[in-house]
C-alpha cells in the first residue's frame, strides 16, 4: 500500500534530482567524518600517561574504597604513613618519616613528615594546609566509623586500643591514639598484631576541611596529598589526575598528568595499545596471551601476584556439607595443569601447591594433585558410587570470567569422574550478592591478598565463616588469632605452615590458580614498578616517558 | 449467515466485494497460486527461503547431520585446529567440533525465535486488536501501556530477568516475547482501524453479528497479513537480541551450543583462530538477512494493491 506507492515515486523520479541529494550526502559523510577525527584526535600532552581502566570506579571516597578500580585512582591521590617499598615489597615510610615500636610491641610512634600540604582545589578553603597529627586522629576517627555510609573500613584500625568501642559508638574519641605535639602520633594497640604496619598501607589522611565543605561531591572529588591532584571525571570514559606541584617530594612526580581511559573491553586496550593511544596493557585478552608474549618479548612483564582463584564449597548446606569425600573427589578430578597452561596459555599458575600464593612464608605445601581413580573412589566413599544418586551441582561464576574457556573443561573433567554439574554465569553485581546464599554449593570465586602474608589470606577466606564459603573450624580459629598476635616471623610462619596443613584437611576449597601480574609497558614509560598486589598499585609518582 | 444471506442480498454483495477487494491471500488454491507467484517474482525473498529453509533442515535434522558430538571436547589435541577435513570448519578452544555446534546451535535460535515472536505475536495482537476495534478509553488505556513498553531498555529487562529466574531457552524466549509485543500491538491496531470503517464490516454489523464475531471473522482475518510480515522480521529480531544476551555472557549457557555465545567466546582468539567467531558470526547475520529477505517478499505477495498493479 503505502511502500509501493512510495517505490513507484522512486522509480519515476527524475535522474537529476537524485544528483544533488547523492553529493549532500557524500558532503554530510565527509563532515561527520572531520568531526569524529577532530573529536577523537588524541590531543596528548607529552607527559600525558594513559592508563587503562576496564570499568569506572563506583566512586572515589577514601574511606569506602573496596575494588581495585577505586584504589587504582586513589592511591594516587592519598598517601598512608607508611606504603609498599615498590622494589622490595617491604614497608617503607611514607607521611611517617620514620617510627619507633615499644618492647611489648604495644605502642608505635609515628614522627610525621613536615611540611606536607593538602592539595589546593576550588572550593576548599583550609585554616592551614599542611598535615598535622591532628588531621591523622581525624582520619583515623572516619576510618574507624561504625556507619557504613562513613566508612567501609573500621577493621584496618582494629588492633588500635578503643577502637571496637569506638566503632560500635560506646566511646567518642579513640583511647589508644594521641597527638604528642603536631609532628608526633602515638598509637596505643590492645594486643601486640604483627598486620597492624601492613593494615596501615590503606589508612590514608584526608582533609576535614574537603570532607566537610564538599559535602556530597566528597565521593566524586578527591582531595588529599599525593603526588597527583583529581582534574577530572567524565563518567564511563576518563579520569584526569595533574602533577601536584607542592608535593614533598622533590622532583616528583615525574608526569605532568595521567589519564584513566575506559576501554571496557580487553581486545580494543590492546588495539589501543598498538596504536599509542595506552601506555601500558594490564588485560590480557584471553587467548592472546602467548601470541602477545611472543610479539611484544621486549615489553612484556610479569612478577608473581597474589590473587588466588579457587572453587569454593558451601560449608554449611548443601551435598558438600559433612561430606569431606565428595570435596576431595571433585579436588583431585580437575586437571590444572591443562586448565591454565594449555587453555589459559600460561596466564595464570597452576595451584600445585595450597591455599597461598607462592610468594607468600608457609606457602609450600602440597595440595590437591591430579588424579581421576582416586577421586572416584573419593566419589564412591562420598556414597555416589559412579555418581549414582547424585544430583547435578550447580557451578555458579561470574560474568566477566564468562569468556575465560575453562568451565566447561571443569563441567567435562567432573563428569569423567561422575560427577554432574550444570553452569551458570550470572552477571557480576547478581553474582556477588548471591554467592553467599545458602542454596549456592559450588562457586568460583577468587580472592586478592594485599601484601605478602598468610594472615592476607587465613584471616579472610578461612577464619569464622567470613568466607562465602561458610567455613568455620573452632580449632582453625582460635590458631588464626594467635599467629596474628605473634610477632616473630619465623615463630609466626612455622604456626602458618601448621594452620595451612589443618586448612588442606578439612578441603573447604579446591585452589585452582595463583595470578601473575602481567602487563605490556610501552619502551619509553621508565620506572614503571609492578607489585605483587597487582599492576594497579604502582606508585605513578616514579613513572617517567622518555621519548 | 446462509438467513441473512436469503434476506438481504444487497448487502451481501457488498460484503463480497470488500472482501474482494481487500484480498482475503490465505484462502482459496487459486489464491495461494497468486502468492506464491508473486513471491517467486522476488528474488531475494527466495534466496531468504532457501537460508531459512537450510536453517530448519540443520535444526530438525541436527542428530543425523552433525558429524560429531557438540558437546565433546579434545584439548590436548584437537584445540583450535582450522577448518579441515575432520573438523570442516575448525574446532574451538576446547577441541570441540564447529560446525556441529553449529548445526546443534541452529535449533537454539530458531526455537527462540519462533518462541519469542510467537509470544510477541499474541500479545501484540490481541491488545492490538482491541485498542484498534474499541476505541476510545480502552484504546487510549493499551496504547499508553504499550508505549510503556515500548519505553522498557529490553536488554536492561532481559539482563534482569535471566538474573532472577534461569537463563535457559524458555526464559529467555518468553522474555524476549514478553518485551517484544509493542510493535506488533499497533501494527495489528493501526489494520484493524483501517478495516473497522470498511463497508463490509459496516454491513457485518448491521446483519446483527455480535462484536466479538465481526472482529474475529471479518476483521482479524483481513488484519492478518501485515501481522506475518511483522513476524517474520521479529523472529530475526528475537535470534539478534538473543545472540546479544549471549554475547555478554549472560544468555544461554555453557556448553550448550548458542551461537551467541560461540561469537563472545571466539572473539578472544579472533586473531589466532579466525574461525571460531567468523563461522557462528556468518551464522547468525545469514540467518537474520534470511528472515528479513523472507519478511520483505511476504510483503510484497501478500499486498493486494501490489498485486492489482503488476497483473
Amino acid at each position: 500500500m503505502a511502500g509501493s506507492v512510495n517505490r513507484r515515486h522512486a522509480q519515476g523520479a527524475p535522474h537529476l534530482h537524485a544528483c544533488p541529494r547523492g553529493r549532500s550526502a557524500a558532503l554530510l559523510v565527509a563532515c561527520s567524518l572531520l568531526l569524529f577525527a577532530l573529536t577523537f584526535a588524541p590531543a596528548r600532552a607529552a607527559g600525558d600517561f594513559r592508563y587503562p581502566i576496564a570499568a569506572d570506579p563506583e566512586h572515589l571516597n577514601p574511606f569506602r574504597s573496596t575494588t581495585v578500580a577505586t584504589r587504582t585512582v586513589l592511591i594516587q591521590v592519598y598517601e598512608p604513613l607508611v606504603t609498599f617499598d615498590p622494589q622490595t615489597g617491604g614497608l617503607k615510610p611514607e607521611l611517617a618519616e620514620r617510627w619507633e615500636v615499644s618492647e611489648d610491641g604495644l605502642t608505635y610512634t609515628f614522627h610525621l613528615r613536615k611540611g606536607v600540604r593538602f592539595h589546593q582545589v576550588p572550593g576548599v578553603v583550609y585554616d592551614d594546609p599542611e598535615v598535622t597529627a591532628e588531621d591523622w586522629i581525624w582520619s583515623f576517627e572516619m576510618f574507624l566509623s561504625g556507619d557504613t555510609a562513613i566508612s567501609e573500613h573500621p577493621e584496618y584500625l582494629e588492633a588500635v586500643k578503643g577502637a571496637r568501642a569506638f566503632t560500635a559508638g560506646e566511646a567518642d574519641r579513640v583511647e589508644g591514639v594521641r597527638a604528642l605535639d603536631p609532628y608526633t602520633l602515638e598509637v596505643t594497640l590492645e594486643e601486640p598484631n604483627h598486620r597492624f604496619l601492613f593494615d596501615l598501607i590503606n589508612v590514608y589522611v584526608v582533609p576535614r576541611e574537603a570532607y566537610e565543605q564538599l559535602g556530597s561531591r566528597f565521593s566524586q572529588v578527591p582531595v588529599g596529598t599525593g603526588p597527583f591532584l583529581f582534574h577530572e571525571w567524565l563518567r564511563d570514559d576518563h579520569i584526569t589526575l595533574v602533577k601536584n606541584p607542592d608535593y614533598w617530594e622533590p622532583g616528583l612526580p615525574k608526569l605532568d598528568s595521567i589519564t584513566y581511559v575506559n576501554v571496557p573491553d580487553a581486545t580494543t586496550q590492546l588495539f589501543q595499545y598498538r596504536q599509542d593511544a595506552l601506555h601500558v596493557l594490564l588485560d590480557f585478552p584471553t587467548g592472546q596471551v602467548a601470541a602477545l608474549r611472543q610479539e611484544f618479548a621486549d615489553e612484556y612483564v610479569e612478577i608473581p601476584g597474589l590473587n588466588l582463584r579457587y572453587l569454593g564449597f558451601k560449608w554449611t548446606s548443601g551435598p558438600f556439607k559433612d561430606n569431606r569425600a565428595l570435596r576431595l573427589a571433585v579436588a583431585h578430578a580437575l586437571d590444572q595443569e591443562t586448565i591454565w597452561n594449555v587453555l589459559m596459555e600460561g596466564a595464570r599458575f597452576p595451584a600445585h601447591q595450597g591455599v597461598l600464593p607462592p610468594a607468600m612464608p608457609a606457602a609450600d605445601v602440597e595440595g590437591y594433585r591430579y588424579d581421576p581413580e582416586l577421586a572416584r573412589q573419593y566419589l564412591a566413599e562420598a556414597g555416589y558410587p559412579n555418581g549414582q544418586g547424585l544430583e547435578p551441582i550447580t557451578y555458579y561464576y561470574f560474568a566477566s570470567a564468562a569468556a575465560e574457556p575453562y568451565h566447561a573443561a571443569i563441567q567435562a573433567m567432573l563428569a569423567e569422574v561422575g560427577i554432574p554439574i550444570v553452569l551458570r554465569s550470572e552477571d557480576n553485581t547478581t553474582y556477588w550478592t548471591r554467592v553467599g546464599d545458602d542454596d549456592v554449593h559450588l562457586f568460583l570465586s577468587g580472592w586478592s591478598a594485599d601484601f605478602l602474608d598468610p594472615s592476607e589470606v587465613f584471616n579472610y577466606l578461612f577464619y569464622q565463616g567470613r568466607d562465602d564459603t561458610n567455613y568455620s573450624n573452632p580449632e582453625v580459629d582460635a590458631l588464626i588469632a594467635r599467629a596474628t598476635a605473634i610477632t616473630d616471623d619465623a615463630e609466626r610462619n612455622a604456626l602458618y605452615r601448621q594452620i595451612h596443613q589443618m586448612i588442606l584437611e578439612d578441603v573447604p576449597m579446591v585452589p585452582l590458580s595463583y595470578s601473575k601480574v602481567m602487563a605490556l609497558v610501552k619502551p619509553y614509560v621508565k620506572d614503571f614498578f609492578l607489585s605483587p598486589a597487582g599492576a594497579y598499585r604502582v606508585p605513578m609518582k616514579y613513572v617517567a616517558l622518555e621519548r | 449467515m446462509s438467513d441473512p444471506k436469503e434476506r438481504i442480498p444487497v448487502q451481501n454483495i457488498l460484503v463480497q466485494q470488500a472482501r474482494t477487494s481487500q484480498g482475503d491471500e490465505l484462502s482459496g488454491p487459486a489464491n495461494a497460486a497468486r502468492f506464491w507467484r508473486t513471491f517467486r517474482r522476488h528474488r531475494l525473498g527466495l534466496v531468504g527461503l532457501v537460508i531459512v529453509g537450510t536453517m530448519v533442515l540443520a535444526a530438525v535434522g541436527a542428530p543425523y547431520l552433525a558429524p560429531a558430538d557438540p558437546l565433546a571436547q579434545d584439548i590436548l589435541r584437537a584445540r583450535l585446529q582450522p577448518p579441515s577435513a575432520a573438523h570442516p570448519l575448525g574446532t574451538d578452544e576446547l577441541g570441540r567440533d564447529l560446525l556441529s555446534r553449529l548445526i546443534y546451535g541452529a535449533r537454539i535460535s530458531l526455537t527462540i525465535g519462533l518462541l519469542a515472536e510467537g509470544t510477541a505475536l499474541l500479545i501484540g495482537s490481541v491488545i492490538g486488536a482491541l485498542a484498534g476495534f474499541l476505541g476510545g478509553r480502552v484504546d487510549d488505556l493499551l496504547m499508553r501501556i504499550t508505549e510503556i513498553f515500548m519505553a522498557i531498555p529490553s536488554l536492561l529487562f532481559l539482563i534482569a530477568v535471566v538474573a532472577i529466574l534461569e537463563p535457559n531457552v524458555v526464559t529467555i524466549a518468553l522474555a524476549l516475547g514478553v518485551i517484544g509485543w509493542p510493535s506488533e500491538a499497533r501494527v495489528m491496531r493501526s489494520q484493524v482501524l483501517a478495516v473497522k470503517n470498511l463497508e463490509y464490516v459496516t454491513a457485518a454489523h448491521a446483519l446483527g453479528l455480535r462484536p466479538y464475531q465481526v472482529l474475529l471473522r471479518h476483521i482479524l482475518p483481513n488484519a492478518l497479513s501485515p501481522m506475518i510480515v511483522v513476524g517474520t522480521l521479529g523472529i530475526a529480531g528475537a535470534i539478534l537480541t538473543e545472540a546479544t544476551l549471549s554475547f555478554l555472557g549472560l544468555g544461554i549457557q555453557q556448553p550448550i551450543p548458542s551461537w551467541g555465545t560461540m561469537v563472545y567466546t571466539g572473539q578472544n582468539y579472533i586473531f589466532t583462530a579466525w574461525w571460531y567467531a567468523v563461522f557462528p558470526g556468518l551464522a547468525i547475520m545469514l540467518t537474520v538477512l534470511g528472515f528479513n529477505f523472507v519478511g520483505d517478499a511476504l510483503r510484497d505477495a501478500l499486498d493486494p494493491n501490489r498485486v492489482t498493479q503488476r497483473t
